[in-house]
């Protein structure tokens, strides 16, 4: 386990995110319904953006005090890399999984759909495409977006810790403007982004501005509005029975009531974080942080556990999990997709997730100086470099 | 081995459920009854808006005519023949079921068309021919690409908007199901912005996607693997089945008094 000043929050909290974003991405599981984005107007990808940033600062600004800029910003770019080849990976994963539904599903009623197979004939345009990140089947959107988030804070972090209010002031200007004027960047064949960038770097650079304090960066003293926490609590209180409500609503009708509908579509898209999304995601930070303090026992329980180690091995357990939603939703198609079959996948699934988890960590803990297995070519502080994924 | 023990699909789960709580809608339908391969549970498919144009030119014309806009699932590929696609059968059941009545239902489906491809013809293809409703099939060629959901549904607004001021009754329908492209595409967003569509305009809808999925959720059909005799058979039935239910969501909107 990690040194006892760590925030285990956000370990925690990421770790729980990794296993909601896993249960989310299979479709028509009863097990996502126990998940943030049915209670909340956001969701686990608000809360791991949120955090990566927290963390980024918190890991590659303490090496720019230590080390410099010029280190810190080489080991983000390395970050970087690591998650481009983990998108390269699922790519092969997409492909393998359409030659085989391609090569066995053969029915020409399907004609339409089966474009989606063509790239077979041509395959080199959709391999550029992924490489430079503009081919995004349903599970590979997010990673693209963390990894333009990530390379772009390897210039941004050096001005953030200079220059805070400004690199705010500027990230909110330009927050502002792709959630109105919705510009993206496009994908292949068609469309945009599903995580604009442009919008989402504002959660990314909010969690990040928020650890500067961690890296003793002294910020200007904030105007907090009077009774804040009243008016988060309030706030998420409300979400919630909404959000509860349209549930029950749904499952009694088969409707979502129209004019939460039009509120959503006009204020609750996720692809560019409209006001909705954002507000309610900081407002649950902000109740959450205030009501779970950071030596809180409940992280010291056998069944948090599990959920820290993912959220300590992030980078991996993201990766893995995003694999496994895939595969649990192709074994769910075709083998059995009843409830009992979703609620073993989605076990096993977790299972494998915590189990990779423990024994990333014991590894790490092996390759630690005194457990002679550290490689001389590693940076001095890797132990906080892994730490900070 | 895993079936059996893993209990019924989570679409009859959920519609079990569903159908417990709900009120029954009247069955006022007069219509014979479904072959058993075409059934679906009684809440599936939603209760009809209703169809004022369609009314009003069957009671002072005595005719009926649809027109059928879509990509290849409404021009009818991989089954038999044009005869066999959804607006054949369409035609020739509510044929059946209003004596008296000349019902045309016009195919202009064509293979691969985005719900902005269909817009573009919207004046020669379907204006032009005057109908009094329109089926509107669409949401397959936006799903495979991956197209902006915001776009599809702008497209598909704008549509309706000018059908509707042309004095034409519209019914959306959305995309086809199976287990295999289901695994590769993800049709959820495009499915349900056709619903959102059909909701804030108050449109019939008819939801093609839940309903081909309780068919093979219930093992009433299998689209895999088989040879093509085999599946050109099961296109045809597909399609037949298709057009009774449409033709039950139409009688029953016409017979439905406006609000």
């Amino acid at each position: 386990m990690a040194a006892t000043d760590r925030d285990l929050r956000l370990d925690f909290f990421r770790g729980l995110s990794l296993l909601f974003i896993f249960l989310d991405h299979i479709p028509d599981n009863v097990v996502s319904y126990f998940t943030l984005s049915n209670i909340a107007f956001c969701d686990a990808a608000e809360v791991f953006v949120f955090i990566s940033g927290f963390t980024a600062t918190f890991v590659f600004g303490g090496l720019i005090n230590r080390y410099g800029t010029a280190f810190a910003a080489a080991q983000i770019l390395k970050r970087c890399w690591t998650l481009y080849v983990a998108h390269i990976f699922l790519f092969m994963i997409f492909i393998a999984q359409v030659s085989y539904t391609a090569a066995r599903f053969n029915n020409s009623m399907f004609l339409d759909e089966m474009r989606v197979a063509e790239f077979l004939q041509e395959p080199y345009i959709a391999v550029l495409k992924a490489v430079v990140l503009q081919f995004q089947p349903e599970f590979m959107n997010i990673l693209p977006l963390y990894i333009v988030l990530l390379l772009g804070f390897a210039a941004v972090l050096p001005l953030l810790r200079a220059q805070p209010v400004l690199v705010m002031a500027a990230s909110t200007a330009l927050y502002i403007a792709a959630a109105t004027l919705h510009f993206n960047f496009r994908k292949f064949p068609d469309g945009v982004w599903y995580f604009n960038p442009f919008a989402w770097q504002f959660i990314f650079l909010i969690g990040a501005a928020l650890a500067l304090r961690r890296i003793g960066v002294q910020l200007p003293a904030l105007h907090r509005p009077h009774r804040l926490l009243w008016l988060s609590a309030t706030f998420v209180a409300v979400t919630v029975a909404i959000k509860l409500a349209m549930t029950f609503v749904y499952i009694r009708t088969g409707e979502f009531p129209q004019i939460v509908l039009r509120l959503l579509y006009t204020i609750g898209d996720k692809t560019n974080l409209e006001p909705l999304r954002l507000l309610n995601f900081l407002a649950l930070a902000h109740v959450t942080v205030n009501v779970i303090r950071r030596d809180h026992p409940l992280f010291r329980t056998a069944w948090a556990e599990p959920v820290i180690l993912c959220g300590q091995n992030s980078l991996h357990i993201f990766c893995l999990g995003i694999f496994l939603s895939v595969l649990a939703h192709f074994l769910l198609s075709e083998i059995n997709n009843g409830v009992a079959a979703q609620i073993i996948a989605s076990l096993s699934g977790i299972l494998v997730m915590v189990g990779t988890a423990y024994l990333m960590s014991w590894a790490k803990q092996r390759a630690r100086p005194g457990g002679g297995h550290i490689s001389a070519t590693s940076p001095p502080d890797r132990p906080a470099i892994q730490g900070g994924e | 081995m895993f079936p059996v023990i893993f209990g019924r699909p989570l679409v009859a789960g959920l519609a079990l459920l569903a159908a417990g709580l709900a009120i029954d809608p009247a069955a006022a339908d007069p219509s014979a009854p479904l072959p058993p391969m075409c059934e679906v549970s009684g809440d599936l498919i939603p209760n009809s808006a209703p169809l004022p144009h369609a009314r009003h030119m069957l009671k002072t014309e005595h005719r009926l005519k649809v027109v059928a806009l879509g990509s290849s699932s409404t021009l009818g590929l991989g089954a038999t023949d044009s005869q066999a696609a959804w607006p054949a059968r369409l035609q020739a059941v509510l044929a059946a079921e209003l004596p008296g009545a000349e019902v045309r239902v016009v195919n202009r489906g064509i293979a691969r068309q985005s719900a902005q491809q269909m817009l573009e013809r919207l004046d020669s293809d379907v204006l032009a021919e005057k109908p009094a409703l329109v089926i509107w099939e669409s949401g397959t060629a936006e799903a495979v690409r991956g197209a902006d959901v915001d776009e599809f549904v702008d497209a598909l607004m704008t549509g309706v908007d000018r059908l509707e001021a042309a004095g034409i009754d519209v019914i959306l329908m959305d995309t086809q199901y199976s287990r295999g492209t289901a695994e590769i595409i993800n049709f959820d967003p495009y499915v349900a912005a056709i619903d959102q569509v059909a909701v804030t305009r108050g449109l019939d809808r008819f939801p093609r996607y839940a309903v081909m999925r309780y068919w093979v959720d219930n093992d009433q059909f299998h689209f895999a693997g088989e040879p093509g005799g085999v599946a050109r058979k099961m296109a045809d039935q597909v399609y037949d089945c298709l057009g009774r239910l449409l033709a039950r969501t139409i009688l029953q909107g016409i017979a439905e008094e406006q609000r």
